[in-house]
């Protein structure tokens, strides 16, 4: 186990860093909220953390910072952009993801300039971020239970329902995009911290690519589906080492075939297996039921 | 724009005052006043494009007013954001249906109870267990009586997507009911209804009345409003043509007029 373990130590690394960009993505995504900007925030959480961590800022600190910053510029902007939807608002977060890049290019010695920040003190253990990883699936589950997860599955479905039904979407609205903003700081920190280095080629269109493979192949209903497709894309390139070159095809493809054959993704798929096989035994009982009440009478 | 001294009889509970809603050069909404009785069933008929649902929408805070003020147990309202006035007591349903359609009967009719709870913030809602947990089994509890008394029972675990027609319109209503309100304001609930299950909403409505809650019904059935309805309002052209009786009313010839057009002589 031990020595599987060192020998997966990278693919790990990279899991913990996909599941809470993945979540990152899911979590606007399941509440109808059509942003990329967690990959923006992946940027700026990275570059804030590797400047602290360079300062000698322990690492609970220097997570705790990016988090809250992360919140109150995803919270700030979340108003600004409070009467956008759908494609309105997918555009302007691709933008938010391209002045990212832009400031990173030209951000002086913050951020490196286009050669990206190098020697990043390696302060988070392998261990610690798959620790971190799980926290954040642990505490988006919580935002799928009860009434707090029928509430942001209406901001999905119909916003005005939720109006209706005495939902505050719009402060709804604002709390999933900062949270969301929240996991992409972080899992642009947690990168740089493992990795060493961050740039800004890191952190530009394919990673939007990569993000959103991962939650809509897994599925956008569930934090389970970010990380199914977490653990999915992280041993893709292993599993495919000819496909490797490919891999932007490959997974812009999977997306359009998710999209057209079960939009819910793999755990889609599940529910759906699950309650079909549930609906069959009811469908079977109340037969049983009416055949027996006929040779009763 | 100050409001008129509000004279708020003990027996009122909601009213419209010059009640305005223009789109542009289009007038849906002209100058409404009514006043709905605590604890009466009212109706609300006029022909397609009358200004119904506008009204409807606007009463309800989902539709903007050019003009005019609205009252909720003597309190303005007209500036208060939806969901507050849903959290004070007036539920609505919608002209077509609105369900979650990959939620089950019983988490669609427990969103109409899960307000209050949700209420006191998202913070809460996620970090509280217990009283989470409370809510939770207060919801399901209200959720389950309204799926008895709409005679849903065997179907809460059913995916609402999979239902007929009839069956969601009357899960809509179930969640309306679940969530208790003091006014509830119904858009042709029954529209696409069989005969039957027409006859089970109005028995439904009856009985609500029984219990107190105040109806606004906006129908094309004018068989069911003048049967379940105490007053009636017709609409036309953005105004209330007539009021009153519901079978006096319907008899007017301005109302026939409205509906069948003037005869050609």
């Amino acid at each position: 186990m031990i020595s599987w373990f060192t020998g997966q130590t990278i693919l790990l690394q990279q899991l913990a860093v996909n599941v809470l960009l993945a979540l990152s993505f899911q979590v606007v995504l399941r509440s109808g909220v059509f942003s990329f900007a967690s990959v923006g925030f992946f940027g700026l959480g990275a570059y804030l953390g590797a400047n602290l961590a360079m300062h000698h800022v322990p690492v609970i600190g220097v997570l705790v910072a990016v988090a809250v910053a992360s919140w109150v510029v995803g919270y700030g902007l979340a108003r600004m952009f409070a009467g956008l939807r759908g494609l309105y608002l997918g555009m302007i977060t691709f933008a938010f993801d391209q002045i990212v890049v832009v400031l990173g290019e030209n951000g002086g010695s913050f951020t490196g300039g286009a050669v990206g920040l190098y020697g990043i003190p390696l302060a988070l253990t392998t261990a610690e971020a798959l620790l971190l990883a799980f926290l954040g699936c642990v505490v988006m589950s919580q935002l799928e239970r009860r009434a707090l997860g029928r509430a942001i599955a209406i901001l999905r479905v119909d916003e005005r329902l939720g109006r209706a039904q005495g939902f505050a979407v719009d402060s709804q609205r604002r709390f999933v995009f900062a949270l969301s903003a929240t996991l992409g700081g972080l899992a642009g920190v947690t990168s740089a911290l493992l990795t060493t280095t961050i740039g800004p080629t890191d952190f530009g269109y394919e990673l939007i690519v990569t993000g959103l493979t991962m939650a809509v192949v897994g599925g956008v209903v569930s934090w389970a589906g970010a990380a199914i497709g977490a653990f999915a894309v992280t041993w893709f390139p292993t599993f495919a080492q000819g496909l490797a070159s490919y891999q932007a095809l490959v997974y812009s493809t999977l997306i359009v075939v998710v999209v057209v054959l079960e939009p819910n993704g793999v755990v889609g798929l599940i529910r759906r297996g699950t309650y079909a096989l549930w609906a069959g035994r009811r469908r079977a009982l109340q037969r049983a039921d009416r055949e027996g009440a006929e040779v009763r009478e | 724009m100050t409001a008129p001294r509000q004279e708020h009889a003990v027996s009122e509970i909601l009213r419209c005052d010059g009640v305005k809603v223009y789109y542009g050069g289009v007038h849906a909404v002209d100058g409404v006043s009514l006043q709905l009785e605590d604890g009466a069933l009212h109706g609300l008929i006029g022909p397609n494009g009358s200004g119904k649902s506008t009204l409807l929408g606007a009463m309800s805070r989902m539709t903007g007013l050019t003009a005019g003020f609205l009252w909720l147990k003597g309190q303005r309202y007209d500036e208060l954001p939806a969901h507050e006035l849903a959290r004070r007591g007036v539920r609505r349903t919608f002209q077509t249906v609105r369900l979650l359609p990959d939620l089950t009967v019983l988490e669609n009719v427990m969103v109409g109870a899960d307000a209050p709870f949700l209420s006191h913030g998202i913070w809460q809602a996620w970090v509280t267990w217990r009283r989470s947990y409370r809510a939770e089994r207060e919801s399901r509890e209200r959720a389950m009586d309204a799926i008895q008394i709409l005679s849903l029972d065997g179907l809460e675990r059913v995916r609402c997507g999979t239902l007929p027609y009839g069956t969601q319109r009357k899960v809509e209503l179930a969640r309306c009911v679940a969530a208790g309100p003091d006014v509830l304001l119904l858009d042709e609930p029954t529209a696409g209804m069989s005969r039957a299950e027409r006859g089970e909403i109005a028995k439904l409505l009856l009985s609500l009345r029984g219990a107190g809650m105040t109806q606004l019904l906006v129908e094309h059935d004018v068989d069911l409003i003048t049967s379940v309805c105490d007053h009636l309002w017709v609409m036309n052209l953005g105004t209330v043509i007539a009021e009153g009786k519901p079978r006096e009313v319907i008899s007017r010839p301005e109302v026939e007029e409205a509906y069948l057009g003037k005869a050609q002589r």
